[in-house]
């Protein structure tokens, strides 16, 4: 019997924490927390840029193993696209 | 989908939220930032409202998964806290003990969960079946932990000796 008396007194001073709020400050407070937060599409971009960063850092490092380590992809592509071996640029100046 | 507008749902249950975060914490640090956090999630779920719940119940929820987070979030800090304060990277913290909090220290001996059902039950004097729809748990779960909750605190109330 005097554990639950013990118990509701507790119950009441709990029912009793009248806290003020202030609440003009406490919305332009949330207004600001709200306003902070950044945007779905804005973490969305910074996501792509951090993984595009990451494929071009592995791609710069590993530059020198591609293909063997015998040319690098950069170029292998300057390369193709180098008139002086192009075969068909060849053909038309065997033609001539 | 229910289109509400935030500062109306602010004015209308600002003093309810405010209610249940100023029970369920005791700084006042920690109240404010519990408030602000709950109405950051209201306006972040308010385009998902389908008013399938009174607003009420539906901010209800969001405040007492906000402050059932809020007590994980204390306590990792407080473990990264103690983590660097040991590796002398950080000094430690010198704990200010308010006499309002040492009058409810036995509500920190229950978990996160029951010291929210028993602020529901016993205090915001909501049914068991209101606390169940707000807390997404069967009636049984709600009322063992209450009965458990009911029980630790009478323990500790005699403990302490207040009458």
């Amino acid at each position: 019997m005097e554990e639950h008396k013990n118990y509701r007194e507790f119950i009441d001073r709990l029912k009793a924490v009248e806290v003020p709020l202030d609440d003009r400050m406490t919305y332009s407070r949330i207004e600001a927390r709200i306003n902070r937060r950044p945007h779905r599409a804005n973490l969305v971009l910074a996501g792509a840029l951090a993984l595009l960063f990451f494929c071009f850092t592995v791609y710069y490092i590993g530059r020198p193993y591609f293909n063997g380590g015998s040319i690098t992809l950069a170029e292998y592509v300057f390369q193709q696209n180098d008139s002086n071996t192009d075969p068909i640029m060849d053909y038309v100046l065997a033609d001539r | 989908m229910v289109k509400l507008d935030f500062a109306d749902v602010y004015s209308g249950t600002k003093d309810q939220v405010w209610r249940l975060a100023s029970r369920y914490v005791f700084s006042r640090e920690d109240r404010e930032d519990l408030f602000q956090e709950i109405f950051v999630n209201i306006h972040r779920s308010l385009p998902r409202f389908r008013g399938e719940a009174s607003i009420n119940t539906w901010v209800y929820r969001i405040a007492v998964n906000t402050s059932l987070n809020h007590i994980k979030k204390q306590k990792r800090h407080a473990l990264v806290k103690k983590i660097l304060s040991g590796l002398k990277l950080i000094e430690e913290e010198v704990q200010v003990v308010k006499i309002d909090i040492q009058e409810f220290a036995p509500l920190k001996k229950l978990n996160p969960r029951q010291r929210m059902i028993l602020l529901l039950s016993d205090v915001e004097e909501k049914k068991l079946e209101e606390i169940s729809a707000i807390m997404h748990l069967p009636t049984g779960t709600v009322k063992s932990n209450l009965h458990r909750a009911r029980e630790i605190i009478k323990k500790e109330v005699g403990k302490n000796g207040r009458a």
